[in-house]
């Protein structure tokens, strides 16, 4: 189920680039990825661990670090540039039109104040002063509609278990009613229970303001349920993005179906086995297609060439030769889906190979 | 009944791979401390400065540093190199033949209070409880103390003493920042992967704490070592300003007394205070910059960002 | 804050004061050749040039006891010294010390609270700007010759601000407390205040230049710590001002391991100024100290030594009372 689109998109990324400088030479944290995000909707970003997820929303907020550096790319916030704005504006624009949920949210409050002034401080800077009485009263409705008790307000953080801290980040996300709020792993740190009450709350939030939502979990299953369109990242580049039912039911990108594949499947109760072999570390990553030294369909002209995009429908792109250039695969036959083909079939997947799609 | 077979699989293994994080560590930052300007001008100071002071013994005669050896306040001219005081010692030789002996009085210092150090800081870091508690309470309220002053009441008992046994005295307090340091690390130790490990796998505690919590306390024990010594040149230069120190061999901080007592300020006879100064401060400067390096080495995100 | 916390503190301010007259009386005894009764023999000796020496003498051989068993007379001098009784100076005899020490510690706590104070708050925020990304390089220029200036002691400087400002320069009077011919007796008029404070200047540099590198250091070291934290990322994604952020994000948590650190340089202080305070011949405990050791007066030695000990300890009271309000992780922990 793809959301329809109103208008323009909301967000829209061009061409981004993000590099580490490290002493060993630059990280191509994110290496050149494109995709836009339509207002209401949920997007999902999955990818294995390392791969530049937390990198393109920091991106998006402007707060990269040293030695990281935004390199290049476009990235239009209702079709204006924010990589333009000066400093001073770039701030009156976070929180107050993106909001974050950072990922280490169990040491995301400052330990030293109180929930209320923490919430207050976001209030105060975006909205100009608040008489105390309103302000309270506004802390006491966000944290109520994140189903905690007033009380909270006057808390520190440590007085406070993980989920209630997880929701105190989510009441503050939500504040100043952003247009679009981000959730880097939201649950990561929860227990099961937890995590997917939290995640109906942050749902539920999101859809009472209207407002867009990156979701990066490490947990695919959630990411199924909740987002609408998701996005595959590879070592810093975006390799497939799709509607949600449509990229776990036949992804075309052959990370994603080994992603996909890997995933546990809930008919058969069965543990699907990782992806054979390592992400590639990205000081000194392979050449081109960056899969191929795991990828079961790798031909040399992957090595040679970089796979482009390609658009399979309009809501579905993926970045691999096996899709923009079949003709290549032609000597390869049919034994190369070995490894694959046989994880697929156990998990029940059924993901056809960009073969069949032809 | 998995304990029957965990000793003979255990401790060749799954220890070793874990202490090689720490050596693999090591490799690195030996690389590291290479390119550490501040270790290796640290380093070339107090090593230039000791050299100075050993080799110069051997060349300038001693009797030159003893009472009426020469004029009396002279300026600093071919003949003296660095002037004389107000009783002719010809302050040259005497910043020779001082400075071995305040670094001296350091050293022994600096050793003696470290390798306490250690073995409380150890203790208690590793055994935690009641032993800690006491250990760390003490360590605490001798560096509270001010040691300065129990020294100066002990030195003002025992006067005229030589520099070792200052030394010794020095050292009753200089135990109490290595003990904190260490301490503090070993506790962090403990509760890292290899030390649990190599528990298991049927290791002592004294193995454990010889084998695998040593090693990586290096860098600590080192910069608690240059603290240590720095301290205690700071508490007898410090003793001796006061008029408490040991008085016949030639010292720094006898020699920078003598001056303040002199009024060598206010004669203006700056060939008499500067040399002492300058010499204890390269000594001061060069342990801070070593001790500055330790810290980058143990703290990485300290370094020096690459551009 | 919990009872327990308070008691601790409590527990420790004691252990503080026994540990150090604990030493001050086991130091004399340890001495080769029983220096009290060779001190007293000296007394003796020295009879004719002081006043009721005899008088003295005797207090001396009582207090001490020293005919006592060694616990006896520990008992004795510990009772003593808590009513504040440390005895009679040899030198200012029928002054006790206590009259002595009283005289001068307004002075020393004086220099030493303000410079503190002065030299922790600058420290403190020199250390987080040197690390904060909107401080300018020539901010960070300075600051790094401040913090180059740690390791030399407090007396080495003192010794250079004498030769430089004091007595190359004559921006500054060298010694003393206020201009000679005016007298405390005259009352703390607004003038005298000037003139005290005038003459506190050089020694209060030389405090403040020598212990602000340490305290830039420290700093530095936890707030990069700090800025490497969860919550200051959030603080920049909320779109605070920067300024908010350095104060109350980034410093406010920085400081709470100085404020610790606090408590155990104090002693390293107290030691420093009282050579500073010889070097300048200001009147305080240091000057009277140095007087005491030239002239063999072992009760104010011992007296001195110990008042300063007991206010750094009241000091580190007021400090460990102070920080459950600063870290509220300490106000509820109720162990
Ligand atoms: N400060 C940094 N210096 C150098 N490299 C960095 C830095 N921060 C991130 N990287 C590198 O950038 C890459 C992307 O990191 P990022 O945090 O964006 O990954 P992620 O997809 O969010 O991973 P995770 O799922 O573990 O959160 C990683 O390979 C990482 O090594
Ligand atoms: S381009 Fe080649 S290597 Fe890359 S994913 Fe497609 S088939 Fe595999
Ligand atoms: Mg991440």
């Amino acid at each position: 189920m793809t959301v329809a689109i109103e208008s323009a998109p909301l967000l829209q990324i061009e061409n981004l680039r993000v590099y580490y400088w490290t002493q060993a030479g630059p990280v191509k944290a994110v290496d050149d990825i494109s995709f836009t995000i339509n207002p209401k909707e949920r997007f999902g970003f999955i990818g294995e661990s390392g791969c530049g997820k937390t990198t393109t929303i920091m991106a998006i907020l402007r707060l990269i670090k040293r030695p990281g550096r935004i390199e290049g790319g476009k990235i239009l916030l209702k079709g204006s540039d924010i990589l333009t704005l000066s400093d001073e504006e770039m701030r009156q624009s976070r929180w107050s039109r993106i909001s974050l949920i950072p990922q280490g949210a169990m040491n995301s409050l400052n330990p030293v104040m109180r929930v209320q002034d923490q919430i207050a401080d976001a209030i105060v800077t975006h909205r100009g002063a608040v008489p105390i009485r309103e302000l309270r009263e506004r802390i006491g409705d966000l944290l109520e509609t994140v189903q905690l008790s007033a009380e909270v307000a006057d808390m520190y953080p440590h007085e406070l278990s993980g989920g209630m801290k997880q929701r105190v980040c989510i009441a503050m996300a939500t504040a100043l009613e952003p247009e679009l709020i981000i959730a880097d792993e939201p649950t990561s740190a929860l227990d099961v229970v937890v995590q997917k009450a939290v995640m109906e709350t942050l749902i539920g939030v999101q859809e009472r303001l209207n407002a867009s939502m990156i979701l990066i979990g490490h947990d695919m299953g959630m990411t199924a349920q909740v987002a609408d369109r998701v996005g595959v990242m590879y070592a810093g580049k975006l390799v497939e993005v799709a509607g949600t039912r449509e990229l776990f039911r036949q992804p075309q990108h052959p990370y994603s179906q080994a992603l996909i594949s890997s995933l546990p499947s809930i008919r058969e109760k069965k543990r699907g086995g990782g992806i054979p072999g390592l992400p590639p570390f990205l000081l000194n990553p392979p050449q081109n297609c960056l899969f191929h030294p795991r990828c079961p369909h790798a031909v040399a002209f992957c090595q040679e060439t970089p796979p482009p995009m390609h658009r399979i429908r309009t809501s579905h792109m993926a970045a691999c030769h096996l899709l923009s250039a079949p003709e290549q695969f032609d000597s390869a036959g049919e034994s190369d889906g070995g490894v694959l083909g046989a994880t697929k079939a156990a998990a029940g997947a059924e993901a056809p190979s960009g073969h069949q799609t032809r | 009944m998995t304990t029957a077979f965990m000793p003979e699989t255990g401790p060749e293994t799954a220890p070793a791979e874990e202490s090689s994080i720490g050596t693999r560590g090591l490799r690195a930052s030996v690389r590291y401390w290479l390119g550490n300007w501040k270790l290796s001008l640290g380093l070339a100071m107090i090593i230039g400065l000791t050299g100075f002071s050993i080799f110069g013994s051997y060349i300038v005669d001693f009797d030159l540093t003893k009472v009426a050896a020469g004029d009396f306040n002279a300026r600093p001219s071919e003949k003296y190199l660095l002037g004389t005081d107000n009783v002719g010692r010809d302050v040259w030789a005497l910043i020779i033949h001082g400075i071995h002996p305040s670094l001296k009085v350091g050293l022994i210092a600096g050793v003696l209070g470290t390798a306490v150090g250690v073995v409380l800081g150890v203790v208690g870091g590793y055994y935690g409880g009641s032993t800690d508690a006491v250990i760390s309470t003490m360590a605490d309220i001798f560096l509270t103390i001010p040691s300065l002053l129990i020294l100066v009441v002990l030195a003002s008992y025992i006067r005229t003493t030589t520099l070792e046994f200052t030394a010794l005295v020095i050292a009753i307090f200089a135990w109490a920042g290595p003990t904190r340091l260490i301490r503090s690390q070993t506790l962090s130790l403990r509760e890292r992967a290899f030390v649990p490990l190599a528990k298991l796998s049927g290791q002592s505690d004294f193995e454990i704490a010889i084998k695998q919590i040593l090693p990586n306390l290096l860098p600590y024990i080192m910069a608690g070592f240059v603290g240590a010594v720095s301290g205690a040149i700071l508490a007898l230069v410090g003793i001796q300003i006061l008029g408490l120190g040991p008085l016949f061999t030639p010292n720094l901080g006898m020699i920078l007394q003598a001056a303040y007592e002199g009024a060598a300020i206010f004669r203006g006879m700056w060939w008499w205070w500067v040399p002492p100064t300058a010499a204890l401060m390269i000594i001061f400067i060069s342990l801070f910059l070593i001790s500055l390096a330790l810290d980058e080495l143990a703290n990485p995100r300290l370094r020096e960002r690459a551009k | 804050m919990s009872l327990t916390y308070i008691l601790r503190r409590l527990g420790i301010f004691f252990l503080i004061l026994w540990v150090a007259s604990t030493l001050n009386f086991v130091i004399p005894r340890l001495a080769p050749g029983d220096p009290i009764a060779a001190l007293i023999g000296e007394m003796e000796e020295q009879g004719a040039t002081v006043e009721n020496s005899a008088e003295l003498i005797n207090l001396f051989r009582e207090r001490f006891g020293l005919d006592d068993p060694l616990p006896i007379q520990y008992l004795k001098y510990m009772a003593a010294l808590a009513r504040f009784d440390l005895g009679y100076s040899i030198r200012f005899f029928p002054a006790t010390v206590s009259q002595i020490v009283a005289a001068a510690l307004p002075y020393t706590i004086g220099l030493l609270t303000a410079t503190s104070l002065i030299t922790f708050v600058l420290g403190i925020l020199a250390g987080a700007l040197l690390v904060w990304h909107s401080t300018p390089q020539f901010g960070r220029a300075v600051i790094t010759f401040f913090m180059m200036l740690a390791p030399i002691p407090y007396y080495l400087l003192a010794i250079i601000f004498v030769s430089v400002l004091a007595f190359s320069l004559g921006w500054f009077p060298y010694s003393g407390v206020v201009s000679v011919g005016r007298l405390a007796e005259e009352g703390f008029d607004f003038g005298y205040i000037v003139d005290l404070v005038y003459h506190s200047l050089l020694p209060a540099f030389s405090i403040i230049i020598a212990g602000v590198g340490g305290w830039v250091l420290g700093m530095r070291g936890m707030m990069v710590t700090v800025l490497g934290e969860d919550y200051l990322t959030l603080a920049e994604a909320k779109g605070l001002k920067d300024r908010r952020i350095f104060l109350r994000y980034a410093m406010r948590n920085a400081i709470l391991p100085q404020f610790t650190a606090l408590a155990i340089t104090l002693g390293y202080v107290v030691s420093g100024a009282t050579i500073v305070e010889l070097i300048f011949s200001y009147p305080g405990m240091g000057l009277r100290l140095f007087e005491a050791i030239n002239s063999n007066d072992f009760p104010v030695i011992q007296g001195i030594t110990f008042f300063l000990v007991v206010s750094i300890a009241v000091a580190i009271l007021i400090i460990d009372l102070i920080y459950p309000w600063l870290d509220p992780r300490i106000t509820y922990s109720r162990k």
